[in-house]
């Protein structure tokens, strides 16, 4: 018997002790209106007399829940000793089953990682994703967009870097702004862009701006870019 | 209710089992039958608990010494029938013996003459 099968007959145990006790409650109902009682009555008094039918379908259970258990410990000593009978059907199901579960626990993996799973901080959804593209200042394509600012020593940097938005949804369009850009450093920064949602691996987004913050021209990158919800955008 | 009490007290262990497969042997029968069925054959002496009845025959089809099956009773109600199994009959059988034996035992020392 299988372990689907016993769970199967733990249902029907239960099934049939609550019908059972029913079907007894109806037979001592009708004996008790025979013998004169009203129906009221009669059901009131074998109820009492049933007692508490939850509890006895409880009980009528426990004795079959650890046969259940001996079952699966019978089950398992078998399994074993049958395994140990046949080394070489053995090691086929185990490598099988390696070669099965391994790569799918490593692909899963990636994909949590990649897609299910977001970055622990506020609204993941809002954030932006910095990509430097070098000191050159020149916009190769739409998506990348000069940026003027000073690191911490004071010295203007110039860097390019590609804005796109974490969503997979509408709501986060990004928008650039250049208020915070030093005027006329890059013409590129003077235009603004509006740009719908790019979907966008999160973890890689994660990677991306873990690495801007520890960049001081990155990280003044970052005055020059403006979410649509900058509160919300996090490094 | 009192006299239910007092049975329940002086029942000594597998002697409801012994019962039922007593009882079962002469013609299959429902729960509350069997309870009907040993109280008449007691004359009103034995009143059996359904809160008993129904674990003893969980557990006696546990051990294979009775098996069940849903049918139709005379009075057209669906009713969980049980029969004994060849397996209850040997366990009926043992277990005669051995209360034999003990009220045997019992009478023995019952009869003994007081000094």
């Amino acid at each position: 018997v299988n372990l689907f099968e016993r769970l199967r007959g733990r249902r029907d145990v239960d099934r049939d002790l609550t019908d059972e006790l029913a079907a007894h409650l109806d037979e001592r109902i009708e004996e008790l209106l025979r013998a004169g009682l009203s129906r009221e009555a009669a059901r009131r008094q074998a109820r009492s007399e049933l007692g508490n039918a939850t509890l006895l379908t409880e009980r009528g259970r426990d004795v079959w829940r650890f046969a259940i258990i001996e079952d699966a410990w019978q089950d398992l000593r078998y399994a074993a000793r049958q395994l140990r009978g046949a080394p070489a059907f053995t090691a086929t199901v185990i490598l099988t089953l390696a070669l099965g579960i391994g790569p799918n626990t490593v692909i899963f993996g990636a994909i949590d990682g990649l897609l299910i799973k977001t970055l622990t901080v506020t609204d993941p959804l809002s954030l932006v994703r910095l990509r430097y593209a070098g000191q050159n200042q020149m916009a190769m394509s739409r998506n990348d967009y000069g940026a003027s600012a000073r690191d911490p020593s004071g010295r203007e940097v110039r860097a390019t870097f590609t804005v796109a938005c974490l969503s997979t949804d509408d709501r986060s369009t990004c928008r650039y702004s250049d208020r915070n850009a030093t005027a006329g450093s890059s013409g590129d920064a003077s235009e603004g862009f509006e740009q719908s949602a790019s979907r966008i691996f999160r973890a890689q987004v994660g990677l991306i701006t873990r690495e801007i913050a520890a960049d001081s021209r990155s990280h003044c990158a970052l005055s020059d870019f403006s979410a649509r919800r900058p509160a919300a955008v996090s490094v | 209710m009192a006299s239910k009490q007092s049975i329940r007290r002086d029942l000594f262990p597998g002697a409801l089992e012994l019962m039922v497969l007593h009882t079962l042997k002469r013609h299959p029968l429902h729960g509350y039958a069997l309870v009907r069925a040993i109280q008449t054959s007691s004359r009103d002496l034995l009143q059996i608990e359904e809160g008993s009845l129904y674990p003893a025959l969980q557990r006696m089809l546990k051990e294979g010494w009775v098996k069940a099956r849903w049918t139709t009773s005379d009075t057209g109600r669906r009713v969980r029938v049980y029969e004994v199994t060849p397996k209850g009959l040997k366990h009926l059988s043992g277990e005669r013996e051995r209360l034999g034996q003990m009220f045997e035992g019992v009478r023995l020392v019952l009869a003994m003459v007081e000094p």
